[in-house]
């Protein structure tokens, strides 16, 4: 479970990844052509927008939700007692589920809605932007599922958080 | 309960919730999703999180944060800018803090040709924090200047900030402009003064170099100096050529990193690879915290907090110096909680017509609410200066750290601040000059 | 009761100051406090995207929205909204789009499939070509870098051989200061409201067209039946009023910003034979990718939607012509006798 897991969250990583790299050469791109030849790549605002941005936000969310690469502040934490410790990761995990849940499956209407209407964006192009709907509720819901992996990593007592004093006493 | 109250419980939940090491993200969401439903429904609160996650991520400008990032990952992960620091740590062995104060030059310079804060921080903050470490600066140090002064940004022109309070204030963005710039480089100045006071009573901080000065040592590294210099005067030389606008320059600048790269042969696999990977890490997390800062912003502009707030620090009295400081005060509280431009846009309406009756010059005072907008970027729990430095670091610096690293450069903001509020001409005479 | 009410322009804005600021003091003294609006605006409620949206979910019970932000959800606001061209005088096209957004039956059935009351439209003043470069003929537009409102402009561009660019509007400054935009194509308000007066040289007069897609003001469903017959007249005549005035103080602003930009140095000069000949030749040309594209969005008949929004324009082209168009009372008092008194306010948005 969790191998299978962590190969489809990194793999969707690399997507993020992938996006990454093609916005850098679609930008630069449509500059030189731009500067030089003044025939610049239409479309490009939007679809690094809609596109690129979103899965390079959305993708990488359930992996970044799993490693506990989300920003938090331990200030107080750390100087919990163990039990109080795992009672607020509990907490944490629960809720996180919880919201992302709710993150999900709205964004998962819009999606829907978004794909019967046939969505567009009018830049100097139209560009068609349903399909980037989708990696919302795809990048949410993973990011939930990540958080309740974690909650039962808690529960069986395996390290769920990169601090070690949080690992010790879970 | 009215909707003021839930506002303010919402205030307080949102620390509670940060106090269980929950991500800010996901606290400032829950607040905001529960908060909403609370004062309005159900559906109006869904609507919050329908509306704002897909238009916030698919602004075309905030493109510029990620490839400012890879730009930064990519220098840092083939050691392009080591041989200028190299260089830097050798000129500047006798000055205490030398490298930090070097770092607040390097982000000023920068600032001149981004237009935010937060993409100035992240070009800066791989380029020039693990240069610091290498020297053995104290962490809290190395993190704490570039998060301070990535905020130069905003107040050295050109600068979205000033972009969008000149066309809600009906003031010339040209004029504000040019009245960053002396406010920009007083900063900077009060900054490296700071730093090389602090450095040289603490030598721990930033210890001295023990090189000698050695002319054969000197010229060997003017060789390796290049590549630090060819990518920021490549960046600004295409913004103000006209080649590109600051937001393409993003992607400009991370191609350029790599054809230095390629060209310093320094390019492999494991280091681009690691850099796309770092930079989507960090991404993420900083989008997913500013989606849970946005539905925050909206969850206080519908509670009305800022509105009350604002109302009620403004009756205290007409005269300019109390207003202006009581504006200063509600900026650094809200600060905390609300991001910058949401803040000003949710109080500026309440506050134009009290600085028009009380004939506060509008650019005098908007380069003082950029400024005060700009300690908001370094405060927690929504600072995204810090969590785009903590990110760009992969965590090798404690949040801890960093926060407490920027508190000396706040401390110089505010005394940057008295000076501008005292001496008006600081902000006023260059744009008056200009105006013939 | 409280509401909330969202604009994404700016609070001093012609189309915000009157039509919301004023607007929702007004509604709040004729409807004895029953309805108290409080104005965001400039985004800090709605990203401009989703204010159709979110008038529908009930985060704001009133709206301005944009429409072509949202063209697969309003593809017949967006067929009106694109010809911009056939008349291009801004108070015409206010009055008629408002009229045309009120009765139409098929564009009523598009705002009720989207959750939306239509309250009533607008009309930016004309766009034209503010640059840093002097354009006067044909042949200085070719290969120049405009920054376009999208659509039916980004296609008169490319006509002329020039070169549509997207950007935010809050880069168009540094765009034309750093040189790599040529031409801003907005309404000429921008010169102050953008400050675009201190890196604008040339402004060319060629009307290319106006703004009025979407709405001034549309209302949340559950909101509008639940207030009652009498504030809705309230709003109604509200509305009548603003829509004269925002026009009026639009053109003002306009005024004032040309003239001072024109005290600072800017050049204005009128269109040549050739740029007017192209604009026109377009115009024609354009009609069909209008058609197509309706067709292609499940209209089925918009060479008939056409028809009748025409009819519509060529009536109130000929009504403001018999009128004081610098008289707000004398314009809204035709904006309720021709539109508003028309409709009942005990059926209309009921359902
Ligand atoms: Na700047
Ligand atoms: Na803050």
């Amino acid at each position: 479970m969790d191998r299978a897991f962590r190969k489809l969250t990194h793999g969707l990583m690399l997507v993020g990844g992938l996006g990454i790299i093609v916005m850098m050469i679609n930008i630069t791109l449509d500059v030189v052509l731009k500067v030089f030849w003044n025939a610049p790549i239409q479309g490009t605002v939007e679809i690094s927008s809609y596109y690129y941005m979103v899965a390079i936000v959305m993708l990488p969310m359930a992996l970044v939700e799993y490693d506990d690469e989300q920003i938090s502040v331990d200030l107080l934490f750390n100087h919990f007692p163990a039990w109080l410790k795992r009672t607020s990761l509990l907490i944490t995990f629960i809720a996180t589920a919880g919201i992302l849940s709710v993150m999900t499956w709205r964004t998962g209407l819009d999606a829907v809605r978004a794909f019967k209407v046939g969505e567009v964006v009018m830049g100097s192009r139209e560009i068609i932007v349903w399909p980037a709907r989708c990696m919302l509720p795809l990048g949410f819901g993973l990011a939930a599922v990540a958080a309740v992996l974690r909650a039962v990593m808690l529960l069986q007592g395996k390290p769920v958080t990169k601090l070690h004093e949080t690992d010790s006493a879970a | 309960m009215s909707m003021l109250a839930i506002g303010w419980i919402g205030v307080g939940s949102l620390f509670g919730l940060l106090a269980l090491r929950m991500s800010i993200g996901i606290a400032l969401m829950i607040v905001s999703f529960v908060g909403i439903s609370a004062m309005l429904n159900m559906t109006a609160a869904f609507g919050i999180v329908s509306a704002l996650p897909f238009s916030f991520i698919g602004d075309w400008s905030l493109t510029a944060i990620p490839m400012f990032l890879l730009m930064g990952f990519i220098a840092a992960n083939t050691g392009l800018t080591t041989g200028a620091f190299d260089l830097l740590k050798l000129l500047l062995a006798r000055v205490p803090g030398g490298l930090a104060s070097a770092s607040v030059g390097a982000c000023g310079l920068f600032a001149a040709a981004s237009g935010s804060s937060i993409a100035t921080t992240a070009a800066m903050s791989r380029i020039a924090v693990p240069e610091m470490l290498r020297a053995k600066y104290h962490p809290s140090l190395a993190t704490g200047v570039v998060a301070a002064s990535g905020t130069l940004g905003s107040l050295i022109p050109p600068s979205i900030l000033m972009v969008l309070y000149g066309i809600f204030t009906e003031q010339s963005i040209g004029q504000l402009f040019i009245a960053g710039v002396v406010p920009g480089v007083i900063s900077a100045l009060i900054y490296m003064g700071m730093i090389t006071v602090r450095c040289a009573l603490k030598p721990d901080l930033a210890p001295r170099s023990a090189e000698v000065f050695d002319t054969r040592r000197f010229f060997n590294l003017l060789w390796s100096v290049w590549p630090f210099p060819v990518l920021i005067m490549g960046v600004l030389g295409g913004i103000f050529g006209g080649f590109f606008t600051p937001t393409e320059a993003g992607g400009m600048g991370a191609t350029l990193a790599i054809l230095i790269a390629i060209l310093r042969r320094s390019l492999t696999w494991d280091a681009m690879r690691s850099a796309i990977r770092q930079t989507v890490v960090a991404t993420s997390s900083i989008f997913f915290l500013s989606i849970g800062a946005i539905m925050f912003t909206r969850f206080m502009g519908l509670s009305g907090v800022p509105r009350s707030l604002t109302d009620a620090m403004l009756s205290v009295s007409d005269n300019k110096i109390v207003i202006i400081l009581m504006v200063a005060a509600l900026f650094v509280i809200l600060g905390m909680v609300i991001d910058s431009i949401g803040l000003m846009l949710l109080t500026l309406p309440i506050l134009l017509p009290v600085l028009e009756a009380a004939d506060i010059n509008l650019i005098w005072f908007g380069i003082i609410a950029i400024k005060l907008l700009e300690i908001g970027l370094v405060t927690p729990p929504v600072g995204l200066n810090l969590y785009v430095l903590h990110s760009a670091l992969s965590g090798r610096v404690k949040l801890g750290d960093i926060i407490s690293g920027t508190t000396w450069f706040i401390a110089m903001d505010l005394l940057t601040l008295i000076l501008l509020i005292a001496f008006p001409a600081l902000s006023l005479f260059l744009p008056a000059l200009m105006a013939g | 009761d409280n509401y909330n009410a969202n604009h994404f322009f700016a609070e001093r804005h012609s189309m915000v100051r009157g039509p919301y600021v004023e607007f929702a003091k007004k509604v709040a003294e004729e409807t004895n406090g029953e309805i108290n609006f409080t104005v965001f605006s400039a985004g800090s409620l709605l990203p401009p995207a989703s204010s159709l949206q979110g008038v529908r979910d009930g985060v704001a019970q009133v709206t301005y929205h944009a429409g072509t932000y949202t063209p697969s959800e309003l593809p017949i606001d967006n067929l009106i909204g694109n010809m911009a061209f056939y008349n291009t005088d801004p108070l015409v096209m206010a009055f008629a789009s408002t009229e045309f957004g009120l009765t139409n039956p098929a564009q009523l059935a598009e705002w009720k499939a989207n959750g939306v009351i239509y309250g009533g439209g607008y009309s930016t003043s004309q766009y034209f070509m503010q640059c840093n470069t002097p354009i006067r003929t044909l042949e200085d537009i070719k290969g120049k870098r405009l920054r376009m409102a999208g659509g039916a402009w980004s296609r008169f561009a490319e006509y002329v051989g020039a070169v549509p660019v997207s950007m935010p509007s809050s880069e168009m400054y540094t765009g034309l200061d750093a040189g790599s935009l040529d031409c801003a194509v907005a309404a000429a308000d921008a010169l102050d409201s953008f400050s675009l007066k201190d890196v604008v040289t040339d402004m060319n007069t060629l009307a290319i067209g106006n703004y009025y897609a979407g709405f001034e003001w549309g209302y949340n469903v559950a909101f509008w039946q639940s207030i009652s017959p009498e504030n809705r007249r309230v709003l109604f005549n509200e509305m009548a009023y603003y829509l004269a005035q925002h026009r009026i103080e639009f053109d003002k602003d306009v005024a004032k910003a040309v003239t001072s930009a024109q005290e600072n140095g800017m050049t204005v000069v009128d269109p040549d034979e050739s740029l007017k000949n192209a604009l026109a030749e377009f115009v024609v040309a354009d009609e069909a990718t209008l058609i197509a594209t309706a067709k292609e969005r499940g209209i089925e008949d918009p060479e008939a939607i056409l028809t009748s929004f025409k009819a519509i324009v060529d009536k109130w082209d000929g009504l403001l012509a018999n009128v004081d168009t610098t008289d707000v009372d004398a314009l809204a008092q035709l904006a309720r006798s021709e539109i508003y008194d028309r409709i009942d306010e005990t059926t209309y948005g009921v359902y």
